[in-house]
């Protein structure tokens, strides 16, 4: 969503192109144009990649495959506008593939401290809130695909549910009570290790 | 999980305007956000985006235009077309799958045991529109056959993202012990990641895939594109 844009320094940038006319002009031919889609969402992917994986490298492998893949699927996209939302989606369910892959080879996540370690700011963490990460990202893949996205958007964007309304295309009401019940199932499934 | 907490997290309730009993909760969920939001800093990788673009420059230059966009994720992820010839008859589909092609066949150390081949089947639907089959949740499906030779194994099977990684779902038999383990597996059109599993715990790349993916974790999975006659992926 152009109106979600943010520059650098935090400042919402008015005359920026609108999602649906970048991709009208994508699928039009216009294959450069896709970089500004590029350019726009892949800090969001990244971080959402980043928030299940816990791995830097993955996340990035994920996100650029991400954005390769909704190149791809560009028609399939029925609203040009939602273009955000629907990306997000599918990041996180790349994201989700690729652990059960890991998962079903037994190498539990937790089994990977390297990989920890690598990611934001882990290693200057706690082992308490680096066990608390682990545990999360595993919660969070247990979450179905709309309330993961609703949490995240909110507690690791940092998006007002206005700003989410717009990016999922989903009423306030209805992202609030995504965000509730994904905060009650995270509780539940966490009771042990908050 | 306490209302008044929930709406404390919205930013709807000022934190001094919590009950007791709300409060007692808020260091649980403090710790939370916390973790939650260790990435909240992170960005990209500065190459991200030229990466994109190579990758789907590097696809159209390959492909048709009509074609381009749809083909670009399974180029982009190395994938193997396995697409069955354009609807021109049982005639022209029996061919295509009695036709031999060239296959690498090597000897995979660990299991003293070669791969073999891999097959695209295809089912006559029953409807008459075409060579597929149909789901019970009415999706089109081909069938895929996969064939390992794996010499002394006790079972092999493949996982895949098409049946959700289950070893139990994809296994495969030897009914005449000669070692080459095969299988159908229902695959709905698009491109998949698999591997196959050996004696249950021995995870297996398939060494004659044309296209392969890393996992991220340090393995590869193998990559197989399928798609209905008639249809670019």
């Amino acid at each position: 969503m152009a109106t979600l844009l943010e520059t650098e320094t935090g400042h919402r940038t008015g005359a920026v192109e609108q999602d649906a006319d970048i991709v009208a002009r994508v699928r039009g031919g216009d294959r450069d144009a896709y970089r500004l889609l590029v350019e726009r969402y892949q800090d969001m992917l990244y971080r959402h990649a980043l928030s299940l994986l816990g791995d830097a490298d993955a996340a990035a492998d994920v996100t650029q495959a991400t954005l390769v893949a909704a190149y791809a699927k560009l028609g399939e996209l029925r609203e040009a506008g939602s273009f955000g939302g629907w990306v997000y989606r599918m990041c996180g369910n790349r994201c989700r593939d690729q652990l059960k892959s890991v998962r079903r080879r037994d190498i539990p996540l937790d089994a990977a401290p390297d990989a920890l370690l690598r990611s934001a700011d882990a290693a200057d963490g706690p082992m308490e809130q680096r066990a608390l990460r682990v545990a999360l990202q595993a919660a969070l893949l247990e979450l179905n695909e709309e309330h993961r996205a609703a949490f995240l958007l909110k507690h690791v964007e940092e998006r007002s549910y206005d700003e989410m309304s717009e990016l999922l295309g989903a009423s306030v009401s209805a992202l609030k009570m995504r965000v509730h019940r994904a905060r009650e199932a995270l509780r539940s499934a966490l009771e042990g290790v908050l | 999980m306490h209302p008044e907490l929930q709406r404390y997290l919205d930013g709807e309730l000022a934190r001094d305007a919590l009950s007791p009993e709300a409060a007692a909760e808020l260091a649980a969920w403090e710790r939370l956000q916390l973790a939650a939001g260790h990435a909240r800093r992170e960005t990209a990788p500065d190459w991200l985006a030229d990466a994109v673009m190579r990758d789907i420059a590097e696809a159209d230059s390959h492909i048709p235009a009509m074609e381009a966009a749809a083909a670009v994720d399974a180029v982009q992820t190395g994938t193997r077309s396995a697409r069955p010839p354009a609807r021109r008859g049982v005639r022209a589909l029996v061919e295509w799958l009695v036709t031999p092609r060239p296959m690498q066949v090597r000897p995979l150390a660990p299991l003293g045991a070669a791969l073999a081949l891999m097959l695209l089947v295809l089912l006559q639907g029953g409807d008459g529109s075409g060579p597929v089959a149909r789901a019970p949740d009415g999706e089109p499906v081909i069938y895929v056959q996969f064939a390992l030779t794996a010499e002394g194994a006790q079972s092999v099977a493949v996982a895949g993202d098409f049946n959700d990684w289950s070893v139990e779902a994809g296994t495969l038999r030897d009914p005449d012990g000669s070692g080459v383990w095969r299988g159908l597996i229902a695959v709905q059109p698009g491109v998949h990641k698999y591997m196959f599993v050996v004696d249950g715990e021995e995870w297996v790349t398939d060494p004659t895939a044309d296209r392969f993916v890393d996992d991220g974790f340090g393995m590869r999975n193998a990559l197989l594109a399928v798609s209905l006659p008639g249809e670019a992926l």
